[in-house]
């Protein structure tokens, strides 16, 4: 799956069609990794020949494409979307009252937390912890208008962090650095946190990478919707030569964002007989949020694994009087299943800014 | 053929066949084809098929490798299932057409671990054959 951001069906240049799925009404949904194309009649082109869905050999022909890219989006408004592969191309006709391709095209995004949705304790301790992070009151978290603020725990970090967690946005800079950017950050407008274009076009060359937007999420023992299985438990300290077989196993990067050292005491791991195919763990952050990270073996992707082990963990963190939290980039859409199937709610997005040194 | 299975936060265990039994009376609602397995989806209820199963019409037997495969077990969408059954280290899915889906449930070099996962996400159930 590419990291790029899909937002409208254009976008999906370069996305690999990952499923189709036939409904029983007659509806044909093309899965792009998350996002999903929804059609009553496609057409597949393939070799010049011309296969309309539901003619036999249709099925056939429409999944001859899955595993495969989509290499160009044509648009032949009104009438029909376009999505060429190397191999062929599929054509969706677009209803006369779709204009906008929008009753086609869905995303899949967990709902967004709102103050009356979150548990109001685990709410106000959230708030408290990110108030504290970026050295504010957590009354100034939801704002109308931006705020610019020094960096507090982000300490030294050469960059720029932007949250938004419902209203305007909360920027954070080096100290030494606000000044030069306080009329232009100010008059950021709410969603830039979806707009790294605005921010590049701020820092410019002296952005090292660009992180996000990333999905801040949080359940409770009300909004949780667990998945149980026999498979997960909690690791024990005889389990560290699983979990170090588990390191081996996924590729260097993979472990860098969701591996960590060996905590049995914090991680619940998915076990396939002897062998441990994902893990969850959590750390600490503050006092009460127990920060999630996941990662699975690279044989055993797509199979849900990485749902039961952030389901098993998720349920030792309540039972723990822990706030868990799920942190995800948003372009990364088997994580943002994940938190939807469970339950996190959107509490904020966030875009990291690293400045070169 | 082993099974892992589970059964809703109380933990009970609960036969294969009892959870099984829930599709019976459902319709084939959605058939999701992935690069190397498919899922049959029966309102809620779904059997993920990492080995290829076989579709048994008045017609004959059709198997992945047959032309017109996705038609024919897309054909049973909307039938309603009348029974399903183990035999043998085989899963056999009957609908109210007389059709039946057949599933091995023993892992192929193909298939790699599992030959396929039952589950029902809203009541906690997930049955492994592996």
């Amino acid at each position: 799956m590419s990291q790029k951001e899909v937002k409208k069906i254009e976008d999906l240049v370069e996305e690999e069609l990952s499923s189709v799925t036939f409904i029983q009404d007659g509806r044909v949904e093309f899965d792009f990794n998350g996002p999903i194309v929804t059609s009553t009649e496609p057409v597949a082109e393939i070799e010049s020949q011309t296969i309309r869905f539901p003619d036999t050999g249709s099925r056939d022909a429409l999944c001859a494409f899955i595993a495969n890219k989509v290499t160009a989006v044509k648009l032949d408004d009104p009438k029909a979307i376009t999505l060429t592969f190397v191999t062929g191309t599929i054509r969706i006709p677009v209803p006369a009252a779709d204009c906008g391709h929008i009753a086609l095209f869905k995303l899949p995004e967990p709902p967004t937390v709102t103050i009356r949705t979150l548990d109001p304790l685990f709410l106000s301790l959230a708030d408290a912890y990110w108030a504290h992070f970026l050295g504010c009151s957590p009354v100034k978290l939801r704002n109308d208008r931006t705020l610019l603020l020094s960096h507090a725990e982000l300490g030294d970090y050469a960059g720029c962090y932007i949250i938004q967690f419902g209203g305007a946005p909360v920027v954070s800079l080096p100290a030494n650095e606000i000044e030069s950017y306080r009329h232009v950050v100010e008059a950021w407008p709410t969603g830039v946190v979806r707009s790294p274009s605005i921010v590049r076009a701020v820092f410019g060359e002296r952005i090292k990478a660009v992180i996000g937007p990333a999905f801040i999420g949080y359940t409770d023992a009300k909004l949780f919707r667990p998945v149980n299985s026999v498979m997960t438990r909690l690791l024990l300290s005889t389990d560290e030569a699983a979990y170090e077989a588990l390191r081996d196993a996924c590729p260097a990067e993979d472990w860098d964002h969701g591996g960590t050292l060996f905590r049995p005491e914090e991680m619940a791991g998915v076990f396939r007989g002897k062998r441990l195919v994902a893990v969850a763990s959590y750390k600490i952050w503050g006092e009460c949020i127990a920060h999630i990270s996941i990662v699975t073996h690279p044989a055993f992707r797509g199979r849900g694994y990485a749902t039961i082990a952030v389901s098993e963990l998720t349920q030792i963190a309540l039972t723990r009087k822990l706030i868990p939290q799920f942190r995800t980039l948003e372009s990364n859409q088997a994580s943002m299943v994940v938190a939807a199937r469970l339950g996190f709610f959107r509490y904020a997005t966030s875009l990291a800014v690293r400045f070169k040194s | 053929m082993k099974t892992s299975r589970e059964a809703s936060d109380s933990r009970k265990s609960i036969a294969v066949e009892d959870c099984l039994a829930a599709i019976v009376e459902q319709p084939l609602s959605a058939v999701v084809f992935v690069q190397d397995y498919l899922q049959l989806v029966f309102n809620g209820a779904c059997l993920t098929c990492y080995n290829w199963p076989t579709v048994q019409t008045e017609s004959g037997t059709v198997f992945h490798c047959s032309h017109g495969f996705r038609d024919t077990i897309c054909s049973q969408l909307a039938s309603v299932v009348t029974k399903v059954d183990i035999m043998e280290d085989r899963l056999v899915i009957t609908f109210s057409n007389g059709s039946d889906i057949g599933l091995s449930l023993v892992p192929t070099e193909e298939s790699g671990v599992e030959a396929g996962v039952f589950s029902i996400p809203a009541q906690g159930i997930l049955i492994v054959w592996n």
